[in-house]
C-alpha cells in the first residue's frame, strides 16, 4: 500500500468511525408553532414547512423558488386550458402503498371536502378544474375553466395524500359523487394522531404534540435523495431569547430567526455558525390615494397630497434605505427598488436605485404645492415584521425632516390588520412575501384596481388605480407562455415602480443559526427544511 | 353542610354566567380574527367566506346566544386556529401547567414556611428584619429576566440542565406527567425554580407576618406562662393559627398561577395553558380565550370552595352557613 | 413549725424598654415581698408599671424590653439566675399567672381541654386520661358545670366570665406556691367581678398559695388583700397592711386614690380625681415623679428623688412630705 493510499484509508476509517457517534438526530427550534400536520389545514409558513417534510407535491420549489420536478417528472401546457403532468412510477407511500394518479385526484377532491380547515387551502385552484383525466395511471391531464398560467406553481403547493386513508370505490374526479370516496373525509384530527399522515416525503411522522413539537423519522422509501438525519425533532420556541439560549446550551442544533442583534454573539462564540439569505419578503409603504379627504392627513386646505406623484416621490427620496438596512436591520436586509427580489420571475433585472435625496425631496414638495409640508400619521405593526416599529419610527423621522410632520401609531398585528382591512389608514407600513407567480404575486394583490370578480386588488386599501397598468397585469396573469408572461410582468413592475403608488423599503433577510458541523443553504421562502441541512467536515 | 354546598353552587353559576357575558363582549369587540387567519393573498371572496364560516358576520348577541347554547351542552366553542374544541385544547395543556404550579408551590411552602416561621418567632431582632427585607428581592425581580438568567447560568454556562421545553412524560391515570422521569425532572427544574422564587418570598413574608402577630398574642404569652415548651407553642399554638391565612393565600395563588404562569411558560417554552392563552390572544382565537377565562373562573370558584372547607376545618369559630334570621 | 420565709422576695427590680432614643425604665427599682397564704394587692393606674412587674417575676419580658437589675428570690431561688428552661419548669407549676383579658388569653382554635391538659403534661409525665380527670376536677372547683363535656368545647363557646374561671382553674392545676393575677376582673361585668373575686378568695384560702393581685381598682383590692403596695411611675410609693394603708395613707398619691373611689363621696357631689395624668415612660419628671400632680410639692420635690422611709411594722413610703400619722383621709 502506498503512503497516499494509507492516508486516504485512514482518513476514511476515521470518518466512518466519527459518523455513527450519535444516531443521526437533529433538533430544530422553530420560531412559530405549526398548528397541524394536515397539509391542507391552514396556509401558514410553519405548517407548510412541516408539510414539506412528510409529503410531496407534483412539483417542488427550490431555494430560489423555481419549481423543480417532484412527484411529477415533467409537465407541459398542451394549450391555454390544458395541462399534462407525467408522474413518477417508482414512488411508495410511507405505508407501503404505491403512488399513482388516483392519489392525486383523491387529494384534489379532498381540498374541496375539507370541513376542518381554516380558510381554504387549494380550493381556489381545484375549483378552476373543468376535468381531470388519467390516460394511464401515471399521467394526469387537467383542463381548466379559466386560463391558469401558474398551474405548476400552484400544484406544487398542494401536498399529495394517499387514497388509502379513506374508504373508496374507484377514484375519479367526480365532485358530485364524492369522487368515489365512500367513507368519511379526513379531518385535521386524523392527521394529528398520525393516522392519516401518510405521505411520500423524506420523513415519516412519528409524533405530533401540539405545543411540544414534532418528531420525524427518516423515510427509508423516499424516492429522492435520502436525508442525512435518522430522526428530526422540531420544537416550537416562539420567544427569541430562550431559542438562542437553547442553541448556546447545545439543546438545539439549529434555530430559526435569531434576533439580528444576537448575531454578534453567535459570531463570537466558538462552535456556532449562521447563514443569512435575502428573503422575498418586502417591507413597503402603502398610501391612501383614493380619498380626497384622508382621515390621517392634515393639510391646510384639506387636500390629499398623496394624489400627486411628486409628493410620493418626495416621500421615497426622503428615506435613506441603506441607513435603515445598516443601522436598524444590522445589515440583515437589502434595500428594495422594486417589489420582488431581482432574481425572481418577472422582476426588473437591474432596477435603478431609488435615490436618497432629501433636498430634492423638499423641492418636490414645494413644487407640488406643499412648501410647508403637511401633517401625517403612519400606522404600522410592532410585532409582525423584523424591527417593524423601529423601522416605522425612522421613516417617520425621515419624513419629518423634510417637512412632513409624521406621527407614528404602532400597534399589535391583530388590531393593525383588522383596521387596515376596514380601510382606516392613510399611510401604513406593510410586508409581503411573494410566493408563486413571481412579480404577479404582489402586483395583483396590491397594485391592481380592486375587482372581486377577477380576484385582484384584495389588498389595495389605498384604492390605487391605473387602467394602463391593470390592462397589462391582467393580460400577464392569463398568459401561459412563460417568456411572454415574464416580459409583461416586467413591464407592469416597471410601471408600478415608476408611479410609486407604493413605496418599497427593503427586503428582510432570513437568518438561521446552527452549531459547527452543520450547513444550511437558507431559502427565500423562509422555510426550514431538515432534509436540506447537511453535515460538513468539522 | 348540604345547604352550604348548594348555596355555593348557585353562586358559582351566577358568577360563571356574569363572567361569560363580560369576557365574550370584551373579546368579540376587538379586531377581526379573519384578517389573521386568511392567507395574505386571499381574495375578498375568500375573506368573506372565512368571516361567514367563523360566524363573525352575525351580531355579537347572536354569537353569544349560540355560544351559550353550546356551552350548556359542554361545548365551549371550537378554536379558530387549531380546529379543535377549545375546551379540550386547553385541558390537554393543563397537566403541564398543573405540574409546574404544584411543584413550585410545594417547594415554596416547604422552604418558605419554616423560614417565615423562624423570622416571625424572632420578630424584632436584626437578623429577622434583614431576612424580611431580603425576601422582597424574591418577588421584585422580573420573572422574565430571572428566567433568562437561570437559563444562562445553568443551561448555557454550566450546561447542567436543558434550556427549555418539557421532558419525557409518563402517563399516570391517563394524565401525562413529566416529573416521574429523569429527563422530565431535568427539564422541569429551571421553570419550577423560576416560578417558586417569588412564591418562596410570598410564603416567607406571609408566614413571618402571621407568626410575628401570633407570637405577640395573649394566648401565646399565656401558654408560656403555663410553662409550655417552645416547640409545642410553635407547633400547636402558633402554626395552627397562622395556617388559616396561609391556606387561603395558597389557594388563591394556586388558582392564579394555573391561569397565568404565562411568563415562565414562555421563557422555558413549557407547553402549558398560559402560553396557549397568550398565543390565542395574539391570534384573536376568540373561542379559546373565552373558554380559557371560563375555565379559570371555574377553577377559582372550586379552589375557593376548597379553601372555605379547609378554613372551617381549621378554625372552630367559623360557621360555613350564615345563620338565617 | 411554720416557715416564715417569704415565698417571693423581690429586691430592686428594674425592667427597661429600649427604643431608638434609649432605655426607659417601666419598673424602676421595686421591692416586693409575699408570704405563704398572703394576698398582696399591687395597685396603680395604667402606665404605672404594675403589669410589667408581674411579667417580670415570671421572666416573660421580650425585646425590646429587658430586666436589667434586681433579685427575684422565689422560694430561695433567684429567678434571674435561671435559664429559660429553668424558668419554664417553674411557670405554670409552682408559679402561675392569670391574665387580664379572658377573651384573648385562650387559643381560639384549640379546645379548653387541650389547653388545660398541656399545662399538666408539659411539666410531668402524666397520662392524658389522668390529666383530663384533673382538669375536669379543677373546672368543677371553679364552679363550671358538666366539666367533662366542657373540656371538648372551644373558648368561643364560653362567656367572658366562664373563660376567666377556666384561666383560674388552669392556674390552680399544679398547686402553685405563688399566683400572680394581672387585673383578672377588669374586663368583666361588675356582677361577675364579685363572683370571681369571691371564688378566688376561697380557692386561695383553700390552697394556701400566695397571691399577688394586680389592679387599678383600690376598692377591689381592699376586699381581698392582706397587704397593699401602691405603684406610681415605676416605683412603689407606699406599702403596708391593707387596713393601715387605707386608713392612714402616708403618700399623697395613695390619698388621692382613696378619695377618687366612688361610693365614698356623698351623692350629687362630683367624683374626685387625682388631677393630671401619669407620665409616659419617656417623660418621667426629674425629682419625685409625682410632683407635677401633688398639692404638697415643694422645691425639693422638684429636684430630688425621695428616699425610702420605713417603719418597723413593714410600712414604707417614698415622699419628702408624707402625710402625718393620724392625719385623717
Amino acid at each position: 500500500m502506498t503512503y497516499r493510499n494509507l492516508k486516504a484509508g485512514t482518513a476514511m476509517l476515521l470518518a466512518l468511525a466519527a459518523s455513527p457517534a450519535a444516531a443521526q438526530e437533529l433538533t430544530i427550534a422553530l420560531a412559530s408553532e405549526p398548528t397541524a400536520v394536515d397539509p391542507h389545514y391552514h396556509d401558514l409558513t410553519s405548517n407548510n414547512a412541516v408539510a414539506e417534510h412528510i409529503y410531496s407535491a407534483l412539483g417542488r420549489a427550490d431555494a430560489q423558488q423555481n419549481i423543480q420536478p417532484g412527484l411529477a417528472t415533467s409537465w407541459e401546457a398542451e394549450d391555454d386550458n390544458t395541462w399534462v403532468f407525467q408522474l413518477r412510477d417508482d414512488v411508495v407511500f410511507s405505508d407501503g402503498s404505491e403512488f399513482n394518479a388516483d392519489d392525486v385526484i383523491f387529494t384534489y377532491c379532498r381540498t374541496m371536502n375539507n370541513e376542518t380547515s381554516v380558510g381554504t387551502v387549494g380550493e381556489s385552484v381545484v375549483t378552476n378544474f373543468a376535468s381531470v383525466e388519467t390516460p394511464d395511471p401515471h399521467t394526469l391531464r387537467i383542463t381548466t375553466k379559466e386560463i391558469e398560467p401558474l398551474m405548476p406553481e400552484l400544484l406544487a403547493q398542494i401536498m399529495i395524500l394517499s387514497e388509502g386513508i379513506v374508504e373508496h370505490d374507484e377514484i375519479t374526479f367526480d365532485l358530485e359523487n364524492d369522487c368515489g370516496v365512500t367513507g368519511e373525509w379526513p379531518g385535521v384530527d386524523a392527521f394529528n394522531t398520525g393516522e392519516a399522515a401518510i405521505g411520500t416525503g423524506p420523513f415519516v411522522l412519528e409524533e405530533f404534540t401540539l405545543g411540544s413539537g414534532i418528531t420525524l423519522g427518516r423515510n427509508e422509501n423516499y424516492f429522492g435523495e435520502a436525508p442525512v438525519w435518522e430522526r428530526v425533532r422540531m420544537v416550537p420556541v416562539p420567544a427569541s431569547g430562550p431559542r438562542l439560549a437553547g442553541l448556546l446550551s447545545g439543546d438545539y442544533d439549529l434555530i430559526e430567526n435569531p434576533a439580528a442583534r444576537d448575531i454578534t454573539q453567535i459570531e463570537a462564540q466558538e462552535g456556532l455558525d449562521y447563514v443569512s439569505v435575502p428573503s422575498n419578503r418586502i417591507i413597503f409603504l402603502q398610501m391612501d390615494i383614493g380619498r380626497d379627504d384622508s382621515p390621517f392627513i392634515r393639510t391646510g386646505d384639506g387636500s390629499n397630497p398623496f394624489q400627486d406623484e411628486r409628493v410620493r416621490r418626495a416621500v421615497s427620496m426622503a428615506i435613506d434605505r441603506q441607513a435603515i438596512v445598516d443601522r436598524i436591520m444590522d445589515g440583515f436586509a437589502t434595500p428594495a427598488y422594486q417589489f420582488i427580489p431581482d432574481n425572481m420571475f418577472g422582476a426588473i433585472p437591474d432596477p435603478e436605485p431609488l435615490e436618497y435625496d432629501p433636498e430634492r425631496a423638499t423641492e418636490l414638495l414645494a413644487e407640488a404645492g406643499y412648501p410647508d409640508g403637511f401633517g401625517l400619521t403612519l400606522h404600522a405593526t410592532n410585532d409582525r415584521y423584523i424591527n417593524d416599529s423601529q423601522v416605522a419610527q425612522v421613516v417617520a423621522q425621515f419624513l419629518t425632516r423634510i417637512g412632513i410632520q409624521t406621527e407614528l401609531d404602532a400597534m399589535t398585528r391583530s388590531i393593525f390588520f383588522s383596521r387596515r382591512s376596514d380601510k382606516e389608514f392613510s399611510f401604513a407600513m406593510g410586508g409581503w412575501g411573494s410566493s408563486e407567480g413571481g412579480a404577479a404575486s404582489f402586483l395583483r394583490q396590491y397594485v391592481t384596481t380592486d375587482n372581486e370578480d377577477l380576484g385582484v386588488g384584495a389588498s389595495n386599501y389605498g384604492a390605487w388605480s391605473d387602467p394602463e397598468f391593470d390592462a397589462i397585469l391582467l393580460e400577464a396573469i392569463s398568459t401561459v407562455d412563460e417568456e411572454k408572461r415574464a416580459a409583461l410582468l416586467q413591464r407592469a413592475e416597471q410601471m408600478a415602480v415608476d408611479k410609486l403608488g407604493f413605496i418599497p423599503l427593503h427586503f428582510e433577510s432570513s437568518i438561521w443559526a446552527f452549531r459547527d458541523g452543520l450547513s444550511y443553504p437558507g431559502r427565500a421562502d423562509q422555510y426550514t427544511l431538515a432534509h436540506e441541512v447537511t453535515q460538513t467536515a468539522e | 353542610m348540604a345547604l352550604f354546598v348548594l348555596q355555593r353552587l348557585l353562586q358559582s353559576i351566577a358568577v360563571l354566567f356574569a363572567v361569560s357575558i363580560a369576557i365574550f363582549l370584551a373579546v368579540y369587540s376587538v379586531g377581526n380574527p379573519a384578517d389573521l387567519l386568511v392567507p395574505p393573498d386571499a381574495t375578498q371572496a375568500e375573506r368573506a367566506a372565512m368571516i361567514a364560516r367563523l360566524g363573525l358576520d352575525r351580531p355579537v348577541w347572536a354569537q353569544y346566544l349560540t355560544f351559550l347554547g353550546n356551552a350548556l351542552q359542554g361545548d365551549l366553542g371550537t378554536s379558530f386556529v387549531h380546529g379543535r374544541p377549545a375546551l379540550s385544547l386547553i385541558l390537554s395543556r393543563m397537566p403541564a401547567t398543573f405540574e409546574l404550579v404544584f411543584w413550585a408551590l410545594a417547594i415554596a411552602s416547604a422552604i418558605g414556611i419554616p423560614i417565615g416561621l423562624w423570622i416571625g418567632l424572632n420578630d424584632g431582632t436584626r437578623t429577622a428584619r434583614a431576612a424580611m427585607t431580603g425576601s422582597i428581592l424574591g418577588y421584585s425581580i422580573p420573572s422574565f429576566w430571572k428566567g433568562m438568567v437561570l437559563i444562562l447560568i445553568f443551561a448555557v454556562w454550566l450546561q447542567w440542565l436543558p434550556a427549555a421545553g418539557r421532558g419525557e412524560t409518563v402517563s399516570l391515570l391517563g394524565i401525562p406527567l413529566s416529573f416521574l422521569t429523569l429527563d422530565g425532572l431535568r427539564h422541569m427544574t429551571l421553570p419550577v425554580v423560576n416560578l417558586a422564587i417569588p412564591n418562596i418570598a410570598l410564603m416567607i413574608r406571609l408566614t413571618a407576618a402571621g407568626a410575628a402577630e401570633a407570637v405577640h398574642q395573649d394566648y401565646v404569652r399565656f401558654a408560656r406562662a403555663k410553662g409550655v415548651r417552645p416547640k409545642r407553642i410553635v407547633r400547636r399554638h402558633v402554626l395552627r393559627n397562622i395556617l388559616i391565612p396561609i391556606v387561603t393565600v395558597l389557594g388563591v395563588e394556586f388558582g392564579s398561577l394555573i391561569a397565568f404562569s404565562t411568563i415562565t411558560e414562555t421563557v422555558f417554552a413549557w407547553p402549558g395553558m398560559g402560553r396557549l392563552l397568550i398565543t390565542s390572544i395574539y391570534q384573536l382565537d376568540r373561542p379559546v380565550v373565552v373558554a380559557y377565562v371560563m375555565l379559570v373562573t371555574f377553577i377559582f370558584v372550586a379552589v375557593n370552595l376548597l379553601v372555605d372547607f379547609t378554613y372551617a376545618a381549621l378554625d372552630p369559630r367559623v360557621k360555613l352557613v350564615e345563620n338565617m334570621g | 413549725m411554720t416557715d416564715n420565709s417569704p415565698v417571693l422576695d423581690m429586691r430592686g427590680l428594674r425592667t427597661v424598654f429600649h427604643d431608638a432614643a434609649g432605655a426607659w425604665p417601666a419598673v424602676d427599682g421595686i421591692d416586693l415581698t409575699v408570704h405563704r397564704g398572703e394576698v398582696l394587692g399591687l395597685v396603680g393606674e395604667s402606665g404605672s408599671g404594675k403589669s410589667v412587674a408581674g411579667f417580670s417575676i415570671l421572666g416573660l419580658i421580650d425585646p425590646p424590653g429587658e430586666i436589667t437589675d434586681g433579685q427575684v428570690t422565689f422560694r430561695g431561688q433567684d429567678l434571674r439566675r435561671l435559664d429559660e428552661e429553668g424558668l419554664r419548669r417553674l411557670r405554670g407549676a409552682e408559679l402561675a399567672m392569670i391574665f387580664q383579658d379572658p377573651l384573648t388569653t385562650l387559643n381560639p382554635v384549640l379546645t379548653i381541654g387541650e389547653q388545660m391538659v398541656e399545662a399538666i403534661t408539659e411539666h410531668a409525665d402524666v397520662a392524658p386520661a389522668e390529666a383530663r380527670r384533673r382538669a375536669a376536677e379543677s373546672l368543677e372547683k371553679v364552679g363550671i358545670t358538666s366539666p367533662r363535656a366542657r373540656l371538648d368545647q372551644y373558648p368561643h363557646e364560653f362567656s367572658g366570665g366562664m373563660r376567666q374561671r377556666v384561666a383560674i382553674a388552669t392556674a390552680l392545676l399544679n398547686n402553685p406556691a405563688l399566683i400572680i393575677a394581672d387585673e383578672p376582673t377588669t374586663a368583666l361585668d361588675v356582677t361577675i367581678q364579685g363572683q370571681i373575686i369571691a371564688e378566688m378568695q376561697r380557692l386561695q384560702a383553700e390552697s394556701g398559695a400566695a397571691l399577688i393581685w394586680i389592679s387599678h381598682d383600690l376598692g377591689v383590692v381592699a376586699e381581698l388583700a392582706d397587704r397593699i403596695a401602691v405603684m406610681y411611675a415605676g416605683r412603689i410609693v407606699e406599702t403596708g397592711s391593707t387596713d393601715e394603708v387605707l386608713d392612714r395613707p402616708r403618700h399623697p398619691y395613695t390619698k388621692g386614690l382613696l378619695e377618687s373611689v366612688p361610693g365614698d363621696a356623698p351623692p350629687g357631689q362630683g367624683l374626685r380625681q387625682v388631677p393630671g395624668a401619669a407620665p409616659p415612660l419617656s417623660a418621667r419628671p426629674v425629682g419625685c415623679p409625682f410632683h407635677p400632680r401633688c398639692d404638697r410639692a415643694t422645691e425639693i420635690c422638684r429636684r430630688e428623688e425621695p428616699a425610702r422611709d420605713a417603719d418597723p411594722s413593714g410600712r414604707s413610703w417614698l415622699c419628702h412630705h408624707p402625710l402625718d400619722d393620724g392625719a385623717a383621709a
